[in-house]
């Protein structure tokens, strides 16, 4: 019986392979890969980025669960669980699956998994990082909600670009990885009529490797339930315009944040 | 080395742009076309369209001074091709990654002049194969038998663009161009025109293209607005095609669609206004007492009892 362990975002996913350097979960589980944005078609896989090399040294098999469920989405999977079942079977080899772990119910209704243990993925991170060279740190760093469709992603980064732009001029935005691609251009525009520049980060870098990077930066985000994102914003010493313009930020966030 | 152009047009599209974009980074190919056709914009597509432009040395902008719509802006592209294949894409629709290589790769391998393909409807993150009404699978056959009998759905029912792949060389090129006169569904004719004179077809299972039901607002069978009647024009124009033919049968299958349309649109009556309503029933008259009487006898009668019983009554009524 072999553990499987579903992740659906670069945070997850170290917090499990952290799990299994903490002895909660065994070495020889099968990490399975989701992307659950609403085109997960063009959205970039994890396993593909640079960062997820120390998570795929910690599993003995990766398998990703889009290609398994293809054509359908992981979150309305529209098909029965014996079909299900035996793509999962024939994409694992046979294997005997024992517990399920994950922190979402996206495969199948009869799956009852258990919850992604607690482990800390620091060390983790920080092994993704070393090969990564981030450069100086920001003034601030965005990080990019998860919207339902796509008008709204450009719409939600730029008012959190105008917002940190309070900080000063030289803002990070970290797209969230479900949002479309380049809805970061409004807010290119927001910077640019500023005076400021914006620097976007490429796709393969995971949020979670900037803010280890630039610890002490303040954060705005929208609080999209992304591992290790910290809710915005890190210093409420900075009070006034700048907290009033978070204010309008967050309540945009949730007006846009995509709830599945 | 790839033969296939990709024939994308799109007006205001800033909102879609980026993902289609996406798409056709993850199907690139070398020697791959994507000719992109703004259609007058004004939003941020013309500054998406030149950037992308820069970056994927595949893309063709073609940037029309007046709006022309969707058929006419895929005819102007119609006249940039180059290669021996193409295929369109909407622009709020999106591929698998990887779809157009084995779509090419299904015609050159089964040798016709036109492949159809499944496809995925997207509603929200819910998502349903639709199957093309064919069971014959990566096997060519006469073209012509995809129109088949009246009272059976065939491939040419099957008007969706780009669920296929097309051989210019095999087709020709005087044979590619729309209709632009029409609104919509100026693909109706389209495919009737391709499948009466193209030579061999074929259906294979690929299902890669996936197509967004519910930004497509302004889509003919959820709009009860005047467009709806524009779908009457489009089974004009195969009327025309197929009597011109002299194939009755022919002529018979194509009255039956005619109707099975009408009793489709005559069911949602409800989505129309009163004056509209009236004006489906005249048209739809019109349009069914135009075919010749035994065609139209021999393809009604190929329909149930309950959409008889509507022919009927819109053929009584004057």
């Amino acid at each position: 019986m072999t553990d499987l362990v579903l992740v659906r975002s670069f945070g997850e996913a170290a917090r499990a392979a952290a799990a299994v350097d903490a002895g909660l979960i065994a070495h020889d589980a099968v990490l399975l890969v989701a992307r659950t944005g609403p085109v997960p078609e063009v959205a970039t896989r994890l396993q593909a980025s640079a960062a997820f090399a120390p998570i795929r040294a910690r599993f003995s098999t990766i398998a990703d669960l889009n290609d398994i469920l293809e054509p359908y989405h992981p979150l309305a999977p529209t098909i029965s669980d014996a079909r299900l079942a035996k793509r999962l079977s024939e994409a694992l080899g046979g294997l005997h699956v024992g517990r399920v772990v994950a922190d979402a119910t996206v495969i199948g209704a009869g799956a009852r998994p258990v919850p992604l243990p607690e482990a800390d993925p620091a060390s983790i991170v920080a092994e993704a990082l070393a090969p990564h060279r981030l450069g100086p740190a920001p003034d601030a760093i965005v990080l990019g909600a998860a919207p339902g469709d796509h008008a709204d992603a450009s719409e939600v980064h730029a008012g959190l670009v105008r917002a940190a732009l309070e900080l000063g001029p030289r803002i990070v935005l970290a797209p969230h990885p479900d949002a479309p691609p380049a809805s970061h251009l409004a807010a290119e525009r927001v910077a640019a009529e500023a005076g400021a520049t914006l620097e976007v980060l490429d796709e393969a870098v995971p949020i979670e490797l900037a803010l280890a990077a630039w610890p002490d930066v303040p954060q705005f985000s929208g609080g999209t339930g992304m591992g290790t994102a910290a809710p915005a914003p890190t210093r409420p010493r900075r009070r006034g315009a700048v907290a009033r313009r978070l204010d309008t930020a967050r309540s945009l966030v949730r007006a846009y944040t995509f709830r599945p | 080395m790839s033969d296939l152009s990709v024939i994308v047009p799109m007006h205001n599209a800033e909102a879609f742009l980026p993902t289609c974009l996406a798409t056709l980074r993850a199907n690139d190919a070398d020697g791959r076309r994507f000719i992109l056709v703004d259609d007058a914009s004004t939003d941020q597509t013309p500054e998406l369209l030149e950037r992308a432009a820069s970056e994927m040395p595949g893309i063709r902008v073609l940037t029309n001074s007046g709006n022309v719509g969707a058929w006419g802006s895929r005819n102007a592209a119609h006249a940039l091709v180059d290669t021996r294949y193409i295929t369109y894409l909407d622009v709020d629709d999106w591929l698998a990654p990887g779809h157009l290589d084995r779509l090419e790769a299904a015609i050159v391998d089964l040798g016709v002049d036109v492949v159809r393909t499944d496809h995925v409807r997207v509603d929200g993150l819910a998502r349903t194969l639709v199957r093309a009404p064919e069971r014959r699978r990566s096997i060519g056959y006469p073209a012509q038998e995809a129109i088949g009998p009246a009272g059976r759905r065939a491939v040419v029912d099957y008007p969706f663009l780009w669920a296929g792949i097309y051989d210019v060389t095999r087709i020709g090129r005087e044979n590619l161009d729309f209709d632009a006169t029409m609104r919509t569904a100026a693909d109706r004719p389209w495919f009737w025109r391709l499948y009466m004179t193209a030579g061999t077809a074929a259906v294979v299972d690929l299902h890669g293209v996936f197509y967004r039901k519910t930004a497509n607002v302004g889509a003919l069978t959820q709009a009860g607005n005047e467009s709806t009647l524009h779908i009457i024009d489009a089974f004009a124009r195969v009327r025309d095609l197929v009597v011109a033919s002299g194939r009755e049968d022919w002529t018979a299958r194509a009255a039956a669609s005619a109707a099975d349309m009408v009793t489709f649109h005559v069911a949602r009556r409800a989505r129309l206004s009163p004056e509209l309503r009236r004006e489906l029933y005249r048209r739809a008259g019109d349009l069914l007492r135009s075919f010749p009487d035994d065609a139209r006898a021999a393809g009604v009668a190929t329909l149930p009892r309950e959409q008889r019983a509507v022919i009927r009554r819109i053929l009584g009524a004057s």
